[in-house]
């Protein structure tokens, strides 16, 4: 697959631009290496369907109800435990636009006036769906 | 062409109005035009040798290359020039003008005049300050960072320069108007709308590029149907977009724009319907509902707003054939059917209904109260008459219903008396929600005996706005009060306090200052109240508002119109207070706290 690079490629430069605390690598490169620790640790992997892996603040996931209830350590679910969420029906692009509207909400959270965030009209319908199963 | 000039009989090109008149009078135009290109022509010849040496006086700090008598003689000529500058007007002008800033003498004015006089004219040239390119000056021509001119291209990049970081400040925060408009829909949250809501906003405003909603929930459809409607963005070709096979409820907030026909096509692709709901249904006719009963659809829940042109025997057709199985009836501004006979017909078929609403119906009168009275199983009843009505067929309606009902809501019964809230605390004992609206009989005794040793249990929803005394020759009204007052209020707040969600107490004018006091003293805390409505409450002022802010904690909206007193309050942030005097900025007290 001699396009699936360029595009990675994309999704790591774009987080390095806009939100520094955030980066992507792909899972089998074995994500869990970059020194985080399951459990209790300060950054959870969010992975999408098609194998993409976002390295985010656990603050920042957990805008997400679905994911706060995963990620929730009474919950005993393997996501608890792993700090670690596979969200198979959601594409690299919409969870790359996903965990850049977690961003935006933590960033923006005790501001009045805060305008939407700014959606591309080609990936709304898809992301609705997402937003709409990650509760946020 | 000074020949053509001396023969005047020779034939001539076209010429101006001017140049005809100026040549009657013995003045040739072409004289002046060349005496004027000479003029410029020599301008600018001694404008390019004055600029030569240029460079070399502007760094005077420097001022190698310039003898003491060369400077002596320089600086008495600025002074001269400055000494004439300050006597101008223009000087007199700016010096009026900046009057109060500090850190401008008189010489640094007069200098600044003095250098604009001496910057080169539109059509001279001059050597562009950042990039020493030699260009012509325009009008347009910027001034650089350090006073001088730039060419063209330099200009345009500092003009860009300047615009993005603008555009960056406006895009952090949304405008005024929109924020106000927020503000109206009672909606002052912090932080960003949620990814669904801002999904559902962009999808609406791109919904026509949208071929097919896939499996959107049910839930984001009717949210997306709501926001189209209020954009009146629902057409027959965005209906398509709703209509899917499987789902069993439709909401369409306005269908001002269907044709019969796209009403009839909803019941056709959706035959598993069972919740629906169509506003501003005037083309839905007849022959949309025959249809509905042939399909035999079971439906169970029915709103619909002005279908006009369905007549009564239609309307009664549907009710025998839903039969027992309606259990939500809901009709709005119907004024050409939907008659006495038919909401007998209604009683008697649907006995299932647990909840009806009936609104703005011209034509039911009294026949429909006691119809509705043997409505058995509702629970929830809500009736906005415009027909007068026998304040005793409604009392023995909620003898009837009363004991049943969780809901209960009275609109547009003026001659409604003491004995309709006595009915109520006598027969109902399970509402969560009460409104009794637009009356002016009601005293205000029995509204505080209402709430006294009542066993129904404290409400949720109560709205009693416009309960008051009319009268224009004594705006105070009688001695004993009518409508919600002092009294009452405080009756109110006492009985249903800890469970109030909203309370509407608009135009309540007889609620003193005392009761608002009492009602939020220090010790009150409302802990569930959500929406507040005292509008025209004079009395109501900055202190008596902080009050309220203090005594319900999670206050998200307060509606406040015509409180003329209410000027410099404090708003807790998340906290819409709409109808104030100025359309002022919130001013956001951090924590909620005041």
């Amino acid at each position: 697959m001699p396009s699936l690079p360029a595009f990675r490629l994309s999704i790591a430069r774009h987080f390095s631009s806009s939100t520094s605390n955030l980066t992507s690598s792909q899972s089998h490169t074995h994500g869990n290496n970059h020194g985080i620790h399951p459990g209790s640790s300060e950054y959870v992997t969010l992975v999408s369907g098609d194998g993409f892996e976002f390295i985010v603040p656990r603050s920042t996931a957990c805008v997400s109800g679905t994911i706060r209830r995963m990620l929730d350590p009474s919950s005993r679910f393997s996501e608890a435990v792993t700090g670690r969420c596979v969200l198979e029906n959601m594409s690299g692009l919409v969870l790359e636009k996903v965990c850049e509207y977690l961003c935006y909400n933590l960033k923006n959270k005790n501001q009045t006036n805060v305008p939407d965030m700014d959606i591309p009209p080609e990936l709304c319908l898809e992301l609705l769906m997402a937003a709409d199963y990650l509760d946020t | 062409m000074a020949d053509r000039r001396q023969t005047r009989n020779q034939i001539r090109g076209p010429q101006s109005a001017l140049t005809d008149f100026l040549a009657s009078n013995n003045i040739s135009a072409a004289q002046i035009s060349e005496d004027y290109q000479r003029r410029v022509r020599a301008a600018e010849r001694t404008a390019v040798a004055e600029q030569t040496p240029n460079p070399i006086e502007r760094n005077d700090s420097e001022g190698t290359s310039e003898s003491p008598e060369q400077r002596k003689k320089r600086k008495r000529k600025e002074t001269a020039a400055l000494a004439k500058i300050k006597q101008s007007k223009e000087f007199a002008r700016r010096k009026s003008r900046r009057t109060g800033e500090p850190g401008d003498d008189d010489d640094s004015m007069a200098r600044d005049i003095l250098s604009e006089q001496s910057r080169p004219l539109p059509g001279q040239l001059e050597n562009c300050e950042i990039c020493s390119k030699r260009f012509t000056v325009t009008p347009y021509s910027k001034t650089g960072p350090n006073g001088g001119l730039l060419c063209a291209k330099c200009s345009k990049d500092q003009a860009d320069g300047d615009k993005k970081p603008k555009a960056k400040k406006a895009g952090a925060r949304i405008g005024r108007r929109q924020n106000q408009s927020n503000l109206l829909d009672g909606n002052a949250q912090q932080g960003a709308s949620t990814l669904v809501e801002s999904c559902i906003r962009k999808v609406a405003d791109n919904i026509n590029d949208i071929e097919e909603f896939g499996d959107l929930p049910s839930s984001l459809l009717h949210r997306l149907s709501q926001i189209l409607s209020k954009r009146r963005a629902l057409t027959p070709r965005t209906l398509n977009l709703f209509l899917r096979r499987e789902l069993r409820s439709i909401n369409i907030y306005d269908t001002a724009k269907l044709e019969t026909d796209d009403f009839q096509k909803i019941f056709t692709f959706m035959p598993d319907l069972n919740n629906v709901n169509l506003r501003f249904a005037s083309q839905l006719k007849d022959r949309v509902l025959d249809y509905t009963m042939d399909r035999e659809l079971k439906i169970e829940h029915l709103q619909i707003d002005s279908a006009n042109l369905v007549s009564d025997t239609c309307w009664q057709r549907l009710f025998v054939k839903l039969g027992p199985d309606l259990k939500t009836l809901k009709l709005s501004n119907l004024d050409n059917s939907f008659n006495d006979e038919t909401v007998e017909v209604l009683s008697k078929c649907c006995t299932g209904l647990r909840r009806l609403k009936l609104k703005q119906c011209w034509k039911m009168g009294d026949g429909s109260l006691q119809a509705i009275g043997r409505l058995s199983s509702l629970e929830h009843l809500s009736l906005d008459f415009i027909q007068e009505t026998d304040a005793e067929k409604l009392l023995d309606m909620i003898g009837q219903v009363g004991p049943k009902l969780r809901t209960l809501s009275l609109e547009g019964f003026p001659t409604a008396d003491d004995r309709i809230l006595e009915g109520i605390h006598n027969h109902c004992q399970h509402l969560t929600k009460l409104r009794f609206t637009n009356n002016s009989n009601c005293t205000d005794k029995t509204f505080s005996k209402l709430f006294t040793d009542w066993p129904n249990p404290a409400l949720e929803l109560v709205d009693f706005s416009s309960t008051r005394d009319v009268d224009n020759s004594n705006a105070d009204g009688p001695a004993d009060a009518i409508g919600l007052a002092s009294q009452g209020f405080v009756a109110l707040m006492n009985h249903s306090g800890r469970a109030l969600q909203k309370l509407n107490i608009s135009s309540c004018r007889h609620i003193s200052r005392e009761a608002f006091e009492e009602a939020f003293a220090d010790d009150r805390v409302y802990p569930k109240l959500r929406e507040l409505d005292v509008s025209f409450h004079t009395i109501m002022d900055d202190y008596l508002i902080g009050r309220i802010f203090r005594c319900c904690p999670s206050l998200k909206k307060l509606v406040a119109f015509a409180c003329f007193n209410v000027q410099e309050v404090r708003v807790p942030v998340g906290v819409a207070l709409i109808g104030g005097l100025k359309a002022q900025e919130r001013i956001a007290v951090e924590g909620g706290q005041i």
